[in-house]
């Protein structure tokens, strides 16, 4: 279990996990303060590592690392009781859905950020100097960038699950025929 | 089970305004703007037909296939995507099944109202007249179909334009552009292939994108429940927007009630979240562009109020403040 976990969020880090490993690596983050301490560390880690550091540095650095993880205190972290299976089931269609849709927010385009701003730059995930899950811009409607941090994960997954809300209601409007169900499939993943 | 409160009411109201045939509020002469979305919303709803369309928004572009039929009343459709990772939403009447394979998973529920032609269809083209002003924009072609072009555009700063282009003898909506405060294009999808069928081969409508790992997964009916004290005020609305539907449900990943008011103009529907702020989450406030969508986020009394929708900023923010608790 430990093991697995430090896998999982090192592997987060890396940017290297998919739905629905990745979805339950982040619902796992976010009821977990101390894997929140941990994430942080694992992001020093890596961003130290990937750092160009003379090799022999880099190497013993590797190594104080791996001792230091080796020490790492077992995560005691009780196992979150199922939710009531009616819940659970109420829940897994915007679950499913929102996670489709997760993508909507991590591609907006980051022109928006300035209005009247040149030509439009979309965030380009596989570029991006940190994982994406990290930090994620959003566009804001001001003159104001917002910024969500992993912290806002929350933020992140409130406006998801609306997003799809909205698109699967407004379906009702009829006028709009079926582009609502195109928003929903259409929303791409990250990679 | 999904109807609002305000449903029965509403829809008695609407039906006694549908009363009125549409021949009467008809023009004798060529068609006007007004009946051409008349014929574009009966068209989606009523035609058998078999499409490919290039759907694009925030730079991204893909292609989807839509197989749609209608047989005594029953309405059946298939989107499929035909880029990117393999989805399916299989609609039969109001029962809907997302087919999303990279989840491993499968669900099936009935979700939101049914999405029929709506009875007040008339009364909306109506509405719609004092927000938008609609231009003929002449013939084009799209997909090899002959097409009639209509502009929207807004009256006022609360709402976005459209050009629609519609099939020139079936209605049928076969190119649509939604454009922005600055009159950017943040989205548009076009057809590029398009067949009509008398009757379409029921085959069609199978799903394709079952796949081995695939878990079937029965979503319940969603009970949704109203407390008996409606909390919530409505004030002063951008002009032209009314309360569409109102329920309660949980959401995803918290236990937490949701409020969901639905808002229309009759082309622009704007959603209103509303729930108890948490405070071991994060609870971002100010408004977001989410490619064609605004949101404006507002705490208010321990609630959080979020709107969203495909309108402005101005509006998501206008109808946010408009939401308050009653008293």
């Amino acid at each position: 279990m430990e093991n697995h976990t430090s896998e999982q969020i090192s592997a987060l880090v890396d940017d290297e996990l998919h739905a629905p490993a990745l979805r339950q690596a982040l619902e796992q983050l976010r009821r977990d303060v101390d894997l929140q301490g941990r994430w942080s560390r694992y992001h020093l880690i890596s961003d130290t590592l990937h750092a160009n550091f003379a090799s022999a540095r880099a190497a013993s650095l590797h190594l104080r690392v791996h001792e230091a993880l080796e020490q790492e205190p077992t995560l005691l972290a009780p196992r979150r009781k199922q939710r009531l299976p009616a819940l659970a089931k109420q829940a897994a269609g915007v679950a499913i859905a929102a996670s489709v849709a997760a993508v909507a927010i991590l591609t907006v385009q980051q022109d928006d950020l300035q209005p009247g701003g040149a030509e439009p730059a979309p965030i380009q995930m596989a570029q991006s100097p940190r994982p994406a899950h990290e930090l994620v811009q959003l566009a804001s409607t001001g003159r104001q960038a917002a910024v969500l941090t992993a912290a806002s994960a929350d933020a992140r997954g409130r406006l998801n699950a609306y997003l799809v809300n909205h698109n699967e209601y407004s379906v009702s409007s009829g006028m709009q025929g079926v582009l609502p169900y195109v928003r929903i499939v259409s929303n791409e993943k990250a990679k | 089970m999904k109807q609002s409160v305000f449903a029965p009411l509403l829809g008695g109201v609407l039906l006694a305004v549908t009363l009125v045939p549409a021949v009467v509020l008809a023009d004798e002469t060529a068609l006007t703007a007004r009946q051409w979305l008349e014929r574009m919303s009966q068209a989606a709803h009523q035609l058998d037909y078999d499409g490919t369309f290039v759907y694009s928004h925030d730079g991204h572009m893909q292609t989807m296939r839509i197989v749609h039929s209608s047989r005594d009343g029953t309405e059946r459709e298939r989107l499929l995507s035909l880029s990117g990772p393999p989805r399916e939403v299989i609609r039969n009447n109001d029962k809907v099944t997302c087919i999303l394979p990279d989840d491993n998973e499968v669900v099936e529920e009935s979700t939101g109202p049914a999405r029929r032609l709506p009875m007040d269809l008339p009364r909306r083209l109506a509405t719609l007249e004092r927000h938008y002003s609609f231009r003929d924009g002449g013939d084009e072609r799209v997909a090899g179909h002959a097409a009639r072009k209509i502009l929207i555009t807004p009256l006022d700063r609360y709402r976005y334009g459209h050009a629609l282009w519609l099939h020139q003898d079936k209605g049928l909506l076969l190119r649509s552009e939604l454009y922005n405060e600055e009159g950017r294009v943040v989205e548009q999808l076009m057809f590029t292939a398009l067949e009509f069928h008398e009757a379409l081969p029921p085959s069609l409508l199978e799903p394709e994108t079952r796949g081995r790992d695939v878990v079937w997964q029965r979503g319940g009916e969603l009970p949704e429940w109203h407390d008996a004290a409606d909390l919530w005020a409505v004030g002063e609305l951008p002009p032209g927007f009314m309360l569409e539907n109102h329920r309660h449900h949980f959401m995803a990943g918290s236990n937490a009630q949701v409020e969901h008011l639905l808002f229309s103009d009759g082309l622009a529907s704007v959603s209103v979240f509303i729930e108890p702020e948490d405070e071991r989450r994060d609870g971002f406030v100010g408004g977001l562009r989410l490619g064609a969508v605004n949101s404006f986020t507002r705490s208010h009394n321990g609630y959080l109020i979020t709107v969203m929708g495909e309108v402005p900023p101005v509006t998501a923010r206008r109808i946010a403040e408009s939401v308050a608790l009653r008293n």
